[in-house]
């Protein structure tokens, strides 16, 4: 259950493979990925589709299975070696160590945004109703969202639903964001200010964020980005920008469309 | 007109097949999309004409417009606002969609990224579809055109296998064979590599390379900036404008 | 609220239509049964109490004519309660100025006040008639339309009339009890007997035990003890029946019938639970989203698990609201019915607490049980299943870590449609379409068909057991081919009446027979049952006999007898060549057995002997009280019309006409109360058939709404509207298709297991079935035109859909 203790780090991948089998054969999307990510680290991973960037948050948030390696998350205390430990298990755990955000946003629809980010909070058992409803207005307040509160999803924008479904990964107060392209389906105004969030997150709440995007446009503003192709992590990590540098990334001049650099 | 149209008719000029005539012609062509968060305009009059023979890229990030203008081509929405000229038809006056449905089957082909195949029929009966719906050839020819058009993709040895059978490169191809089925003389291709390998994603463009040197017309949405350099003509879409129309040839 | 149960609240009424076919589906199973389970506890309780709080005989006894003193000793005898004695005897009655003529059983009474059997229940008018006054019974309203203070015309035998007004209307639960066929009753006064040309003597008498009524045994040997006593008096019993205080002669009839619905009933049950299933895992299939996202947020299994069942006692609970007071309506209305039918009274509108159980249990258990295993594998779903897409996935489609192997069903379509196409046959695409789309659900393609398939062969097997029902009554008929009977009060001349008669219009051949009634003893000389041995000469077309041993009656038999099938409820091994010991005409004698027919008794057993020798018997020969004659049409009406014309002819001529009665009359009473009991099956079958048509509607529109997305690809590709609809409706058809051919074969089996248990019911025996195609062409023509309902919704759903909606849809 309990993997060797390691302090330096909050996310160990180790020797981690994924294949699945097609009529086509096997087809090896993650290939021996090593990775580790420290705490307060803004890890962005780049990379096309199909390149494996969603199962490497998948293996890290375990909702698929690997085939071959271990990933371990210090959390809350004791390392939990993620893929060795029941479904169940791992569903509460996730529940209070990682909050996950998607390009769309998966918010229930019959919610209204309060009782979406209270969601998390009755399934963990963490806050009691009074403080979940006190602590969900805090943070809609935090995305600067609080005055649609008791609105149900389809009433705001799509920049909006992302904006809540950041604070519903926040219910629990994890220590560790999970974002698979959070900005891929915005304008890019609103995907400003969507990443903007997430820096917020990093350099005011000491969050731990893990942000896949095939948006190159990005890379420079995560603290570290990596690459991924065909299922493998460069080993060179791409030139990140170091956190003190942080502010500068909220120019949006700065953002070039990659037809633009060409 | 657009000033546009001049460029693409000598673009088009190589091509032995190719007419002078635009296939694709667009006059201010606006879509406004209403939810309850409030109106936002998607297309802010697009002004566009594509000639026969041209093999064009639509490129932009997503949410720039660049699915919903191909949907204004396809006929697939109807715009706000503006003309849709498809080689010759103006596709939104005065018609249902179930008639556009119907116009679709004979004049254009179209390619998605997912969901390409109806999982229940064969590549071959996936291929022969538009035949039956648009009632083109004979019924006894059906089967061996379509086949015709899987050798074209050099899928003839999966003919007769259900979709879940063969990769999804293979899906793509056969799905470009069923939008060739009925001989139409334009091709829509949404992100047609999107979810392929890299490997794959060639072939595919080689295909439609080769679809273009005979006639078609072929109109691909990518944000693949490997696959920009194969194609005749770019154009670039940003936040519901085209804000450039290259040409790399 | 918590946001969890918020969520439950939201989905319960998210999807309007499907929460209705739910909760309907729910409350049809639960209604059928609460109706059923409701209406056999009422009529089970109520029937014996309320046919016995009107004192029935125990014996009743049909005597020559016997006089006070008769009466007075039959009280005086041991274990006698009450007597009462009567005056019996029909007559043709009919309202005044009118043409038809109904015949009444009348009944006339020493004194109404002193009324200690068969009680009477005055329901209008006076309780107790005076002199020359009638009260009527209930039922005889319904040949009669009288009310109180109108005037009856009675017919007496010389064929002058004699008018008496109506008194009162009374209901009489015992007298006609246990016989549908009996005639209406009519009560007046012994004084008026002489106004009607009857004697002022009695010939029926009532009795009550002292001891226990509910004991046939002991109410036999009163009765035989009682038998002997009066025989050595000197005074002739015609006639005896014996019965239970409170037994209804008729409750193992309407409990067996009850028996067949509640067996229907629990059918329903169990196809409202294969639709549930249906629609429940449709509606966890398209919240795998949802599901995905709870896990993902720290949502667990169990946590999931209760949602999701407590959703399902929702809807079970909203179900109960509409069906458990319908249902005791439903049931009070059945139970209403059966006891107007069947003559006796509730003894009020109640909630049967047993029914209402019953209710709760099916409506909360059978939706959990049936929703249970789509809810246990929703609740399972991984996180990465449930949110990466794959959801309008078919349930046998491999998910990514499996390898893809093409399941055998889909090899063998399309191997199929190559076979086709190798031999030229070429099945259009859109055709192909809908086809494999058929079998792509297979669970619940399975539902829907099980589902559609129990209605339809229900429905036709209620059609056979209908035809199988009327084409035994036909059998009934064989024995009774006659057109006009014509029964006179004194013999006459064969030769006489067959000359007057022959005068007559129309009349074809005249035929003598005999009637002597006896009893059938046992060995010992106990009476077993009421006999009735016919004697038609032994050449006559008249009888049609179906002879399951032995051989019909020859002219030179001599004390020899053709006995119906149902002697064997009393002698089980009987066969042709026994000797049988009867009683005829107060003479025990021992005959033999020449053959045993096939014929449905009741009021005593059936036997024909040659009227050769029955009429040197009674010293009878060459005349008859009763005549059998064959007209030159046979429907009905022209029966009607010679019967009454015969009647007017004889009567005119002098002849004391007792009764000229159409031959099929009688046939078309039985008919009548049969096709009475088809029509609750029928109600049960059309149930059914709503079941299976709303699993097919539900089928339907789960099936669009999964396809949307292909829909949409269609239509990319050039179908048009109509294109859609086809596909859509061509695969409502197709299952409806199947439904059928399986329905057919499945209503053989139906058919005789219903038709074995509804002739046990009423005839205590098996009957032979015979099938029908009407049933067989309803049912295909409303299975075709309820699939093709059932799809033309989501179809026109589906064609409504723009392509832009359908490739967004997620």
């Amino acid at each position: 259950m309990k993997a060797q203790a390691s302090t330096q780090h909050l996310i160990e991948l180790h020797g981690v493979v994924k294949t699945y089998s097609t009529a086509a054969g096997d087809f090896t999307a993650l290939k021996n990925i090593n990775l580790q990510i420290g705490a307060g680290e803004f890890l962005g991973v780049v990379g096309k589709s199909g390149a494996g960037k969603s199962t490497l948050l998948n293996m890290i948030t375990g909702v698929d299975h690997l085939s071959e390696g271990e990933v371990i998350v210090h959390a809350n205390g004791a390392p939990i070696s993620v893929h060795k430990n029941k479904e169940d298990e791992i569903a509460l755990w996730r529940g209070q160590t990682m909050g996950v955000v998607f390009q769309s946003f998966q918010l229930l629809p019959m919610l209204t945004l309060v009782e979406n980010i209270t969601l998390p909070m009755d399934l963990c058992g963490n806050f009691n109703p009074k403080q979940s409803r006190q602590r969900a207005l805090e943070l809609l307040r935090l995305v600067e969202i609080e005055e649609h509160a008791d609105k149900l999803p389809a009433y705001i924008s799509g920049g909006q639903q992302q904006r809540v479904a950041i604070a519903r990964a926040l219910a629990n107060d994890p220590p560790i964001l999970i974002a698979d392209e959070p900005t891929g389906s915005l304008d890019s105004v609103t995907a400003e200010h969507i990443f903007e969030v997430f820096e917020r997150l990093v350099s005011e709440q000491g969050k731990t964020i893990v942000m896949v995007t095939h948006d190159e446009s990005l890379s420079t503003r995560f603290s570290r980005t990596m690459r991924i192709t065909d299922g493998e992590l460069e080993t060179r990590p791409l030139e990140g920008k170091p956190k003190s540098e942080n502010e500068a990334g909220s120019n949006p001049k700065r953002r070039l469309s990659w037809w633009r650099r060409k | 007109m657009s000033p546009r149209r001049t460029k693409g008719k000598s673009a088009s000029n190589h091509h032995a097949m190719s007419s002078p005539e635009a296939m694709i012609d667009l006059h201010g062509v606006v879509k406004r999309f209403k939810n309850a968060a409030g109106e936002f305009t998607v297309l802010k009059g697009v002004d566009l004409t594509i000639n026969r023979g041209e093999f064009v890229g639509i490129v932009g990030k997503s949410g720039s417009g660049k699915s919903t203008l191909l949907n204004m081509i396809t006929g697939i929405d109807h715009p706000s606002d503006g003309k849709v000229v498809i080689g010759g038809t103006d596709i939104y006056t005065g018609v249902s969609e179930s008639q556009r449905s119907k116009w679709r089957g004979r004049n254009l082909g179209i390619v998605f990224q997912f969901f390409q195949l109806l999982p229940m029929l064969t590549l071959l009966e996936n291929a022969m579809l538009p035949m039956d719906y648009a009632d083109m050839y004979d019924f006894d020819e059906r089967p061996s055109h379509a086949m015709e058009m899987l050798k074209l993709v050099g899928l003839e040895k999966f003919a007769n296998k259900l979709p879940v059978l063969v990769s999804t490169g293979q899906q793509q191809l056969a799905a470009i064979a069923r939008a060739m089925a009925c001989d139409p003389p334009l091709l829509v291709a949404d992100e047609p590599t999107g979810n392929l390998d890299t490997k794959s994603a060639n072939i595919i463009i080689d295909l439609f390379e080769e679809l273009a040197r005979r006639g078609k017309t072929v109109l691909m949405v990518t944000h693949d900036p490997s696959l920009t350099s194969r194609t005749s003509r770019n154009i670039t879409i940003a936040d519901g404008l085209i804000v450039g129309d290259s040409r790399r040839k | 609220m918590k946001p969890r149960w918020r969520k439950v609240l939201h989905d319960l009424f998210d999807n309007k239509a499907r929460t209705l076919l739910v909760v309907f589906s729910i409350a049809v199973g639960v209604f059928s049964i609460g109706v059923i389970a409701g209406a056999y506890q009422i009529i089970s309780q109520d029937m014996s109490v309320s046919y016995a709080a009107n004192a029935p005989a125990n014996i009743e006894l049909r005597m020559t004519n016997f006089d006070e003193d008769a009466l007075d000793s039959i009280r005086n005898q041991r274990d006698v309660k009450d007597a009462e004695a009567r005056r019996v005897f029909n007559m043709r009655v009919r309202v005044p100025g009118t043409e038809k003529w109904t015949t009444l059983d009348v009944a006339a009474f020493d004194s109404f006040e002193k009324n200690m059997v068969n009680l009477l229940i005055p329901l209008e008018g006076a309780p107790v008639p005076n002199k020359r006054e009638v009260l009527l019974e209930v039922n005889a309203l319904e040949d009669l339309d009288v009310q109180v203070g109108d005037l009856l015309e009675f017919q007496l035998p010389d064929g002058s009339t004699k008018t008496l007004p109506v008194a009162g209307i009374v209901r009489d639960t015992a007298s006609a009890a246990g016989d549908f066929l009996a005639s209406p009753i009519a009560y007046v006064t012994m004084d008026t007997l002489p106004y009607l040309g009857e004697p002022e003597s009695f010939n029926r008498a009532l009795i009550t035990v002292s001891g226990d009524g509910d004991d046939i045994t002991y109410v036999r040997e009163v009765g035989a003890e009682l038998k002997d006593k009066l025989e050595k008096d000197g005074r002739l019993v015609i006639r005896s029946r014996f019965s239970e205080t409170h037994k209804h002669p008729l409750a193992d009839t309407i409990n067996a019938v009850l028996g067949i619905l509640m067996a229907l009933g629990i059918l329903i049950v169990l196809l409202s639970s294969s639709l549930i299933a249906n629609t429940l895992s449709a509606l966890l299939n398209q919240h795998l989203r949802h599901i995905g996202v709870i896990k993902l947020v720290g949502g667990q299994r169990g946590q999931v698990l209760r949602m999701y069942i407590t959703l399902i006692m929702a809807f079970g609970v909203m179900a109960l609201f509409i069906a458990v007071p319908l249902g005791g309506q439903g049931a009070y209305g059945l139970a209403l019915f059966i006891a107007n039918e069947l003559n006796f009274t509730l003894l009020g509108y109640r909630i049967v607490p047993m029914a209402f159980v019953i209710q709760i249990l099916v409506g909360l258990f059978v939706p959990l049980i049936a929703g249970l295993a789509p809810v246990v594998s929703g609740s399972r779903i991984t996180v990465l299943r449930a949110l990466s897409g794959g959801l309008a996935d078919d349930e046998n489609s491999a998910s990514p870590e499996e390898g893809k192997r093409l399941p055998w069903f889909d090899w063998i379509q399309v191997k199929a449609t190559r076979v086709l196409a190798a031999r030229g046959i070429h099945i259009p695409r859109p055709f192909v379409i809908s086809l494999r789309n058929t079998f792509r659900r297979k669970r619940r393609l399975a539902l829907t068909l099980f589902t559609l398939t129990m209605g339809g062969a229900i429905f036709i097997a209620v059609f056979n057991v209908r035809v199988t029902l009327h084409d035994h009554i036909g059998q009934i008929g064989k024995y009774f081919v006659a057109d006009v009977s014509l029964d006179f009060d004194e013999p006459y001349r064969l030769r006489e009446i067959e000359q007057v008669a022959m005068q007559v219009d129309g009349v074809e051949r005249v035929e003598g027979w005999q009637f002597v009634s006896g009893e059938l003893l046992d060995a010992n000389g106990n009476v077993m049952e009421n006999l009735n041995v016919f004697g038609p000469p032994a050449d006559s077309e008249l009888v049609d006999p179906i002879v399951l041993d032995g051989r019909w009656i020859r002219a030179d038999d001599v004390k020899k007898l053709a006995i119906s099938e149902g002697a064997r409820e009393y002698f089980p091994d009987l066969k042709a060549g026994d000797f049988v010991h009867i009683k005829l005409e107060g003479r025990e004698e021992v005959w033999e057995v020449v053959g045993i027919f096939q014929f449905v008794d009741r009021e005593g057993v059936l036997a024909y002997a040659p009227y050769e020798y029955v009429s040197q018997m009674s010293n009878l020969a060459n005349r008859s009280y009763s005549f059998r004659l064959v007209t030159a049409q046979h429907d009905r009406a022209y029966q009607n019309a010679k019967a009454e014309e015969l009647d007017k002819f004889f009567r005119e001529r002098g002849y004391k006409v007792r009764v000229a009665e159409a031959g099929r009359a009688s046939l078309d009473t039985a008919v009548e109360s049969l096709d009475t009991l088809v029509v609750f099956l029928l109600i049960m079958a059309v149930l059914t058939a709503i079941v299976g048509s709303m699993g097919l509607t539900g089928t339907m529109g789960m099936n669009v709404l999964e396809r949307t997305r292909e829909i949409g690809i269609m239509r990319a590709i050039g179908a048009d509207d109509r294109a859609v609809m086809r596909t859509v409706i061509a695969e409502g058809i197709v299952i409806g298709s199947i439904s059928f051919v399986l329905a057919m074969i499945l209503s053989v089996p139906f058919t005789y297991l219903l038709s074995t248990i509804v002739s046990l019911a009423i005839f205590q025996s098996a009957i032979d079935v015979v099938f029908t195609y009407q049933g067989y062409l309803i049912w295909l023509a409303l299975v075709i035109i309820l699939s093709t309902l059932a799809s033309i919704i989501p179809a026109r759903n589906a064609a409504r859909l723009t392509i832009r909606e359908v490739l967004a849809y997620e």
